[in-house]
């Protein structure tokens, strides 16, 4: 098992595990170590086309990428602006 | 027939004409960065009397086009001494379209430079009337006082900045509902309008929609883009920039390390929610009052990306807090409380001043010690000097660079002494190739190459790979010099990008307005032969491959949390002008 902590943004906010209101809060999960991040998306209930950054570390991955213990995970909307 | 206005400040007469036929094809950008390079000496002061600045409405503006109602700005710039066009959204633009005016020319300088003016346009003519009791008078009250005295005209004005000459000053603009709020703010134009002793604009609303030559291909242009602008997810109703505002992209390049922290030492800040769109949003439904998100600069926006940002009693604080804003005057001053930030763009838009070029200039002084990163009340206090015009105001209103230089700083992230924008070349290699290589000086909007490298439009890219982005930027600035031609709102391109038939729609509605045959390719064509224009204009004005550069500071600094350093060659940087 491997516990991973997960950040969600914009309109992403309202598949927080604890309700919409603790939208802006990190939460933490236990996965399988082989899970990747379109599996995290199902966990939460998140339809995969409503993803459309995924940075771990600061860095992007793609959906298929297989989670490390202690990754820091943020999801995100299509979102642009100047 | 479309119409020119020529204004000479110098004997105070006006001019109203047929528009020159070289000139037939050409809006916005394209427009005054011609006229400038045709009528202005690359080695005038810009402040001088042989300077000239033009304002020009986007080929389509006026029309039904969806947001379209841009314009674009030129003159030598005193910030950068390079050729400038700084673009703004407002129904300024769609009346002065309507009227039939393809451009607006200010030229020459009063002998006595007390002497302030107004220029009041009408469909037929033009006049200059004194507007001496405006003297010093901060953008809001200008543009509330010329709302009342001048009923069913839309406004321009410069605040005291632009009338002290300040390099960070820019022109202000009318919002639908009359806050001095929308703002052509980089490269110090208002300083320019302030050396013509022109205090301000006022033109008539009305006049007649234009009329496209070929009406069912602009009509059909018009179907295939709104259709495009409402199906993607950014720009479409309900869409994040829609709801959030531009500032959603605080967290985006938070996560990404490439939001530049505390005047550009770190890239991620500790702080960022708490000036993030999503965080503003919240607050804005919490206070109600007049706040609100999916505000539009203009009538006819379909993407309405602006908002109105309420004080706790639900009183209308200010319009808008952006994402460049949000960082400039946050995250780049350690400042995580946005009523400070809102109370900091407020005083930007009545001394009429550049937030942009503010927020950087304030971390350089920071940096110098002047006030304490993350002290948003020392902050606010600092940017009231530039309204005050003390000395220390005076070196603060003159721009980021010759702040730098007052007080012995040596990280100062300018280039060709403009502020860099909210994307920190370190993290995100392509946007500095932009920033580096644009002959606009530092300026985001001349080549978002942050759609592929962060956001993932238009493809997807390693931000961090230095490789293969000098095509991508000199891509995006072809397109972007186009776009901001066309009048359309940058923000279309988020759909356009990714959508083919929006694209088509575009160009289908230029070649309505105008009766062309343009294909996309023409476009991008087109605008590179403007880059190549206002390079030249720059190379007269002096410029060499060597301003081209990075501030050195952001070769040897390695920002974290990556730890990079800027790491595109020099001799890649000069490749951008291959063409
Ligand atoms: S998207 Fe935003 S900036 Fe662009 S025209 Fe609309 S309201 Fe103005």
């Amino acid at each position: 098992m491997v516990k991973v902590e997960i950040l969600l943004f914009a309109t992403l906010r309202r598949y927080h595990p604890r309700g919409e209101g603790e939208g802006s809060q990190a939460f933490t999960l236990q996965l399988e170590s082989n899970t990747n991040l379109s599996q995290i998306y199902a966990v939460l209930g998140i339809p995969g086309e409503e993803v459309k950054m995924n940075f771990v570390n600061n860095r992007h991955q793609s959906p298929d990428y297989q989670v490390q213990a202690g990754d820091k995970i943020a999801l995100f909307p299509p979102i642009a602006g100047g | 027939m479309a119409k020119f206005l020529r204004v000479n400040m110098t004997d105070l007469t006006v001019d109203v004409s047929t528009a020159p036929a070289k000139y037939s094809k050409l809006g916005g950008r394209g427009l005054t960065s011609n006229l400038i390079s045709a009528e202005v000496s690359p080695e005038c002061h810009p402040l001088g009397p042989n300077n000239k600045l033009v304002f020009a409405p986007g080929i389509v503006t006026g029309t039904a086009a969806p947001s379209s109602g841009r314009i674009s700005v030129g003159a030598k710039s005193p910030l950068t001494g390079g050729i400038k066009e700084s673009n703004s959204g407002t129904p300024f633009s769609q009346s002065l379209a309507r009227l039939g005016y393809k451009a607006i020319v200010i030229e020459g300088q009063p002998e006595n430079k007390e002497d302030l003016y107004l220029l009041k346009v009408t469909e037929d003519d033009a006049e200059l009337v004194c507007a001496n009791e405006l003297q010093g008078k901060g953008a809001y009250e200008t543009v509330t006082n010329l709302n009342e005295q001048y009923e069913r005209y839309d406004v321009c004005c410069i605040g005291p900045a632009g009338e002290r000459k300040m390099t960070m000053a820019g022109i202000c603009f009318n919002d639908p509902e009359y806050r001095a709020s929308r703002y052509s703010g980089r490269g110090g134009l208002g300083a320019v309008m302030g050396s013509k002793g022109l205090k301000a604009i006022v033109v008539e609303k009305g006049g007649c929609p234009i009329t496209p030559i070929n009406e069912d291909v602009f009509k059909e242009g018009q179907r295939k883009l709104v259709e495009g602008l409402r199906s993607h997810g950014v720009t479409q109703p309900g869409g994040t920039l829609n709801t959030f505002g531009t500032a959603a992209l605080i967290n985006v390049l938070n996560q990404a390390g490439g939001l530049p922290t505390r005047n550009f030492r770190e890239g991620v800040f500790e702080g960022a929610e708490k000036i993030s769109g999503e965080y503003m949003a919240e607050v804005i439904k919490e206070r109600g009052g007049a706040g609100m998100t999916g505000h539009a600069c203009h009538p006819g926006c379909v993407i309405r990306c602006s908002n109105v940002y309420p004080r706790p009693d639900g009183s209308d604080h200010v319009s808008c807090i952006e994402y460049e804003s949000a960082w400039s005057l946050g995250a780049n001053l350690g400042v995580d409380n946005l009523d400070h930030v809102a109370e900091m763009i407020r005083i930007c838009n009545d001394v009429g001043i550049d937030t942009i070029e503010a927020g950087v200039t304030l971390g350089v002084a920071m940096e110098a010690g002047l006030a304490e990163f993350g002290d948003g009340e020392a902050a606010i206090e600092l940017l009231r000097e530039i309204g005050k015009g003390s000395p220390l105001g005076h070196i603060l209103g003159n721009g980021a660079g010759f702040t730098g230089r007052a007080f012995g700083v040596v990280r100062v992230p300018v280039v060709k002494n403009q502020a860099m924008p909210a994307y920190e070349p370190r993290a995100v290699k392509g946007i500095g190739i932009t920033y580096i290589t644009t002959p606009m000086g530092a300026d985001h909007t001349a080549g978002y190459t942050i759609a592929p490298e962060i956001l993932g439009v238009g493809g997807q890219l390693d931000p961090l790979d230095p490789r293969d982005k000098v095509e991508l930027s000199r891509a995006f600035q072809a397109v972007t010099a186009f776009v901001d031609s066309s009048g359309y709102c940058l923000f279309i391109t988020f759909a356009t990008t990714d959508i083919p038939s929006a694209t088509e729609g575009m160009v289908e509605t230029v070649n309505g307005v105008l009766g062309t045959e343009y294909t996309p390719d023409d476009v991008v064509q087109q605008g590179l032969e403007i880059l190549r224009l206002e390079r030249t204009f720059n190379e007269g004005a002096g410029f060499t491959n060597k301003d081209d550069r990075p501030p050195e500071f952001m070769r040897y600094e390695k920002l974290p949390p990556h730890n990079h350093v800027y790491d595109v060659p020099d001799e890649e940087l000069d490749e951008v002008w291959d063409f």
